[in-house]
């Protein structure tokens, strides 16, 4: 098991760098003159502009850069955020709690609905709940988060008046955008542990359990969820992925104060740093997400080799 | 003769897949067999006529500001009601399907070639061409979701333009997938050899042997793709970085609506609504031609 774990860990560090390269190159691929568009083309002398240059480094050829971002970076160093002056580590950690949090919620919500939905639809395969649990699926599918956040508000927060429009921070005001987020996740769940379930359901265990004469209920629950579940693992894990880069969404809808929100301000303000910075921790949430479910996949399914 | 020959070997054992030997009607007979497709074709139809008679329909120009009063509801002048600035919302929505079909179309485009180019390169040559077009699309397929995107649109900048190859940009690589394993199946059949037996080069190989033979994935992935495509550029015009004001593209409409959600809530719910059933015909479009072209994709 130890080796396993090392051995993938080993086997991350390669995508690990093969990110790090592709968000420093997405500060020297800017077209044009990167201080110039920071400043939007309106910087007041020359020398602010030369200035700038040389604190970024962007003086220096590109290798050096490189060197010199990478050196930073694995000292913990993500530089300076352009419009606050504040050091981009310390806006990422007072953000990434909240988006944590709301992820964490989100996948809650999407793991209950989607997966009885998508058991549900298994096991009354072609009847009426079938049909409205996919029905539900592409509908989500299809849904813009925004507008569906939108939706929501208008809905729980004006008219109804359940929630404040403006959260506050406490675990109330985590319920709509957790909801949003975790019913369009959902959809796709929900898919997935149908077409999962109905591959289990097929199976000779399954007839065979079926014909020892235990009762329907044990067989579901002991011999087909158990099985099914280990596609679903992965399912979820991806999700995750996906409900930390759809909270850039929600987070602008709810006004959700996470990195997904500092980071849609700092893309269309342009602060490089610290796009630069929230990529990466974005990025590199996700790959240890999906390390994490290799693992958990390899501890419940004994017939996953590890060696 | 020989380069004749090779192309007749490749291009009839082409037809073994399911939809080149049907014919255009017996084709469409079989995807519209599926409610679903009905329900999609409608509204497909329904948003290609607006898009091509715009001029005709909208009874404003879409920029015309003060066509009406302010916040007008929706009444039997002004079908979807006017905006902050008395701008007819029903002639901006026409206009806006225009957009919204041009950014899928352009998107899916781009993704294709990329993304073809790519996975038929990897797939057919295979070894070290493969190893390393396949570990960039790994690293792309690493970043989550909508995140590469706007990556991308920070890079470049905000706008319409650039949104649009922001997008194209970060999906390619499910393209690539998909072609390269599908070119893996095919490179081991015998008309293959026939035509390397006969002295086919690598560019006719890959053009009249491999492509057709694996244009059915392809037709499905770009069927599914334009709908995501589309919801993901809604996304990005919404966040304020993608179409800019005063376009009335829908995801931007739906940024301006946002102050106005207690007093004029339409002028949230109609673009958002657009967007979702777009998505959604697109979505089912895409489900039934699967079905239709190939049945074992249905599980994915």
């Amino acid at each position: 098991m130890l080796s396993f774990l090392l051995r993938r860990v080993v086997m991350m560090i390669p995508v690990w760098f093969a990110i790090l390269t592709l968000v420093f190159l997405m500060r020297a691929l800017v077209p044009g003159d990167p201080v110039e568009i920071m400043f939007f083309g309106r910087a007041s002398s020359p020398e602010v502009v030369e200035n700038m240059r040389s604190q970024l480094g962007l003086d220096q050829p590109l290798y050096r850069q490189y060197v010199t971002y990478l050196g930073n970076v694995m000292q913990g160093d993500l530089g300076e955020s352009i419009t606050t002056k504040r050091p981009v580590t310390d806006e990422i950690r007072d953000r990434y709690p909240e988006t944590l949090k709301l992820a964490v919620a989100s996948l809650a919500v999407s793991i209950a609905i989607g997966l009885a939905a998508g058991v549900l639809a298994a096991l009354y395969k072609d009847s009426l709940v079938d049909t409205l649990a996919m029905a539900f699926s592409v509908a989500g599918l299809s849904m813009p988060a925004f507008w569906f956040g939108l939706l929501m508000i208008y809905l729980f927060s004006v008219r109804l008046g359940w929630f404040t429009v403006v959260p506050d921070g406490s675990l109330k005001s985590l319920v709509l955008p957790a909801l949003t987020l975790g019913l369009i996740a959902s959809s796709i769940i929900a898919r997935l542990v149908r077409s999962a379930m109905l591959e289990v359901l097929g199976q000779d265990y399954i007839r065979t359990a079926r014909s020892k004469g235990l009762r329907e209920s044990r067989v579901m629950s002991n011999h087909a969820i158990r099985n099914a579940l280990l596609p679903i693992v992965t399912i979820v894990g991806l999700q995750f992925g996906g409900l930390l880069s759809g909270a850039f969404i929600i987070e602008a809808v709810f006004a959700w104060h996470g990195i997904g929100e500092l980071g849609v301000q700092a893309f269309a303000k342009r602060d490089f740093p610290l796009i630069q910075g929230i990529v990466l921790v974005v990025a590199s949430s996700y790959v240890l997400v999906n390390l994490l479910v290799d693992v958990l996949y390899a501890i419940l399914d004994p017939r996953v080799n590890l060696s | 003769m020989i380069i004749a020959a090779p192309d007749r070997v490749l291009s009839g054992l082409g037809r073994v897949r399911g939809f080149t030997d049907a014919s255009a009607v017996t084709f469409a007979r079989r995807l519209f067999r599926y409610r679903q497709a009905q329900f999609a074709g409608v509204i497909i139809l329904v948003l290609i006529l607006a898009a091509i008679f715009a001029p005709l329909i909208a009874p404003y120009a879409p920029d015309a500001v003060r066509a009406g009063k302010p916040l007008t509801a929706p009444n039997r002048e002004f079908l979807f009601g006017t905006d902050d600035l008395g701008r007819d919302m029903f002639s901006r929505m026409i206009y806006g399907a225009r957009i919204t079909l041009w950014i899928g179309l352009i998107i899916v485009a781009v993704e294709v070639v990329i993304g073809v180019t790519v996975g038929l390169l990897a797939g057919y040559f295979g070894g070290w061409t493969d190893a390393i077009l396949m570990r960039f699309t790994d690293v792309m397929l690493a970043f989550p979701g909508i995140m590469l995107a706007l990556a991308i649109v920070a890079t470049l900048g905000p706008g319409l333009t650039n949104a649009i190859f922001a997008v194209a940009l970060s999906s390619w690589p499910l393209f690539a997938r998909v072609v390269r394993s599908s070119v893996l199946t095919v490179r081991e059949s015998e008309y293959m050899t026939a035509g390397q037996v006969l002295g086919a080069s690598h560019l006719h190989m890959m053009w009249r042997g491999v492509l057709p033979n694996v244009l059915a994935p392809i037709i499905v992935l770009a069927s599914l793709e334009f709908p995501a495509a589309v919801l993901v550029a809604a996304a990005l015009s919404f966040l304020g970085l993608g179409a800019q004001p005063p376009t009335p593209e829908w995801g931007a409409l739906l940024t301006d609506a946002r102050n106005y959600i207690r007093s004029a809530p339409y002028l949230i719910n109609i673009p958002g609504l657009a967007i979702f059933l777009t998505v959604l015909a697109f979505n089912l479009l895409g489900n039934a031609l699967r079905d239709t072209l190939d049945p074992r994709l249905r599980h994915r």
